[in-house]
């Protein structure tokens, strides 16, 4: 029997379910042991998905982030190797770790809805470009960071220890300062000038532009907010939380519910 | 103007004009832009009058839209600027400003020194006193942030200003004139992959001009420098060629659909040719470009009347009107070609927004640098004081800095 590449996808989205299973009982038991094997498993996830990206790509002479299914899948290749490596650095709480990983397993479960072609196809002409590969992955990993950032925050609001409560709040934000300048890069920058070279301008104000820069002043006014007006504690995790409620409408509501350039109607 | 001033450099207008920014781009996004008036009035109601009234059919021209541009555009500027004049002279300076809480160190100065030049600080000693910096781009980032919008918007504004567009659809051996240079296209290539989906579109062209002559490939993604702008593939269209015939005329027609022709008394108005003829919704419309169902719509005119009007399809008769209607048509043949569609484009704001984003990069890779610490130590009779400059908590930081 062929394996392709889907073989790969479908092994790492069990593995990702795994670890949020783990991760859902070292909360409930508390044992840190169980958070150990979570990650552990985030990260056989992303290196069980890493072949089925070589073989798209092979297939397909691309990289596979041109549509829905290959989008989802990347986030998720993307989203289980920075949580890993948060976790090795700032040791994640269960918590942080079940919430961030169910946000991640919620968005490659797109990728099983009957909606979603799996169908290998080789981009058209004006996907064809170095600036849209920038643009895309580097737009995806400050999202994750984003989705990092919701799940401390929403921790946070669950949490009621002060001591904790601070913990949180610090890690909210230094996954939005992370996430910051990915996101700027990817989503703004690559992205005008992916656009000059393929539409003739950097900016056209297509909706998902639009959503972009709004995702990207909501996170703005978060830094702002927090590093020169002092914000701290429950405003700025109410802050962090719009963004992320921003970013997921510019990630998936503008391309299904509004019409534009990167519409799917 | 110092209230101005004040007014301008407020953290507070910033972060309002950056919510009312975003509210008023997503409730854009969520009404159709540039349609006709009577469509907002017909879909929204009254609602429709408050959207034209807001001129939220084209909010990103809109007065309101504009109105906030500016207003964080000068925001921008007076912050950056204050900035760049009040605090970069405290973060270059290494020497006297800005420390704060100064705290007992129990290492010996050699030992500091050693310390802060093996965790990256740039290191100044003068007698007995170290000055020691790290981190200078992470400070610095968010003012070259600002910068780059600022090149940015002023370059968008230039360009929106002095932008010429044109876009032609053409076919082989058509010319147009861009500027002092002629554009030919002498070929338009539609390359599929295996399964029959667009790979690439691709025009040749000739240009000439006063340097002589030269040939281009323009590709989607891959835009030429042309007569002192830049030419893109920008799209294409299906150029069908048809013919035909009126038997009790006697006459045959070979050539493009939409046109007029006058033969046996009649005026003939040939409408666009439609290759896949079908009913949606009660209008014709042409189901894909493929020949499935061929037809074109004919009207006869004798003078300022019409006499008849016939759907001529290629696969099946269908009646004139009035049937008895004694001219005839019939769709004999149609070729299709392809023509380009190429876009020139010529605006002078592009070099300022590439510097611009170009300095937004620089910034925000920046702001993944270590924080900007700066310390002075001070070797006294009771021991190394150190200082730091900037800091939320001084004296952990300082023990974080110096702990081995």
């Amino acid at each position: 029997m062929a394996i392709d590449n889907t073989f790969f996808y479908t092994g790492a989205f069990w593995l990702l379910l795994a670890s949020l299973a783990f991760e859902m009982i070292a909360l409930i038991t508390r044992r840190r042991g169980l958070h150990w094997v979570s990650m552990w498993l985030l990260l056989a996830a992303f290196v069980f998905e890493t072949p089925g990206l070589i073989l798209r790509s092979l297939e397909m002479n691309f990289v596979p982030i041109t549509n829905t299914y290959e989008a989802v899948t990347f986030v998720g290749w993307v989203g289980a190797l920075v949580i890993f490596l948060l976790d090795r650095k700032y040791r994640l709480e269960a918590s942080v770790g079940f919430i961030a990983l169910a946000a991640i397993v919620a968005i490659y479960a797109i990728s099983s809805s009957p909606i979603v072609s799996k169908e290998v196809r080789p981009p058209i002409p004006a996907l064809q470009s170095h600036w849209l590969v920038l643009h895309v992955t580097f737009a995806f990993v400050g999202e994750v960071f984003f989705i990092v950032s919701f799940a401390t925050a929403m921790a946070y609001l669950f949490s009621k220890k002060e001591e904790s409560r601070q913990r949180f709040d610090e890690m909210t934000y230094r996954s939005i300062l992370l996430g910051f300048p990915f996101f700027t890069l990817g989503a703004l920058v690559f992205g005008a000038i992916w656009a000059k070279y393929a539409w003739g301008r950097f900016w056209a104000w297509d909706p998902k532009e639009t959503w972009s820069l709004i995702t990207w002043l909501v996170y703005a006014g978060y830094l702002h907010s927090r590093y020169l007006m002092g914000w701290r504690g429950k405003k700025s995790i109410v802050f962090a939380i719009v963004g992320f409620a921003v970013m997921i409408f510019t990630f998936f509501g503008v391309n299904f519910l509004l019409a534009g350039l990167h519409s799917y109607q | 103007m110092s209230k101005l001033l004040r007014f301008f450099r407020s953290i507070k207008l910033a972060v309002v004009l950056m919510i009312l920014i975003a509210i008023v781009g997503a409730l854009g996004t969520l009404v159709p832009q540039y349609q006709d008036t009577n469509f907002y009035l017909e879909r929204y109601g009254t609602l429709g009058r408050v959207i034209l009234w807001l001129q939220m059919d084209h909010y990103s021209n809109s007065v309101i839209f504009a109105t906030l541009l500016v207003l964080f555009f000068l925001n921008t500027l007076v912050c950056t600027l204050w900035r760049v004049v009040k605090v970069w002279p405290e973060i270059f300076t290494l020497k006297s400003r800005g420390y704060q809480h100064s705290i007992l160190v129990d290492l010996g100065l050699d030992e500091i020194e050693k310390e802060l030049r093996e965790k990256g600080f740039a290191v100044v000693r003068e007698g007995n006193t170290i000055f020691a910096r790290r981190g200078l781009l992470s400070k610095l980032s968010p003012d070259l942030i600002h910068l780059g919008i600022l090149f940015a918007v002023v370059g968008g504004l230039v360009s929106g200003l002095t932008l010429h567009q044109e876009q032609y659809f053409m076919s082989p051996g058509d010319s147009v004139a861009l500027n002092q240079a002629t554009v030919t296209l002498l070929e338009f290539e539609m390359l599929t992959y295996p399964d029959g989906s667009p790979k690439d579109w691709i025009s040749t062209v000739k240009v000439e001009d006063t340097l002589g002559e030269r040939i281009y490939k323009v590709e989607v993604n891959k835009p030429a420098d042309v007569a002192g702008g830049k030419l893109y593939q920008w799209s294409y269209m299906p150029d069908w060629k048809i013919t035909l015939e009126f038997p009790e005329l006697g006459y045959e027609y070979s050539g493009p659909a939409a046109t007029i022709l006058e033969y046996g008394g009649y005026q003939i108005y040939v409408y666009d040719f439609i290759p896949d003829f079908k009913i949606s919704n009660g209008r014709v419309i042409s189901a894909s470009e493929e020949p499935l169902n061929p037809a074109v719509y004919l009207e006869y005119y004798q003078g300022d009347r019409r006499v008849a009007r016939h759907w001529v399809f290629a696969f099946h008769e269908f009646p004139a009107d009035p049937q008895d209607f004694p001219v005839t048509a019939r769709l004999v043949s149609y070729q299709r070609s392809w023509k380009t569609g190429l876009m020139f484009v010529e605006s002078r704001g592009d070099a300022f927004i590439l510097i611009g984003l170009v300095v937004i990069s620089i910034g925000s890779i920046g702001l993944l640098f270590p924080k900007f610490v700066k310390i002075s130590v001070r070797e006294t009779e009771g021991g190394c004081e150190a200082a730091i400059a900037h800091a939320r908590k001084p004296k952990q930081e300082i023990e974080e800095i110096l702990r081995r």
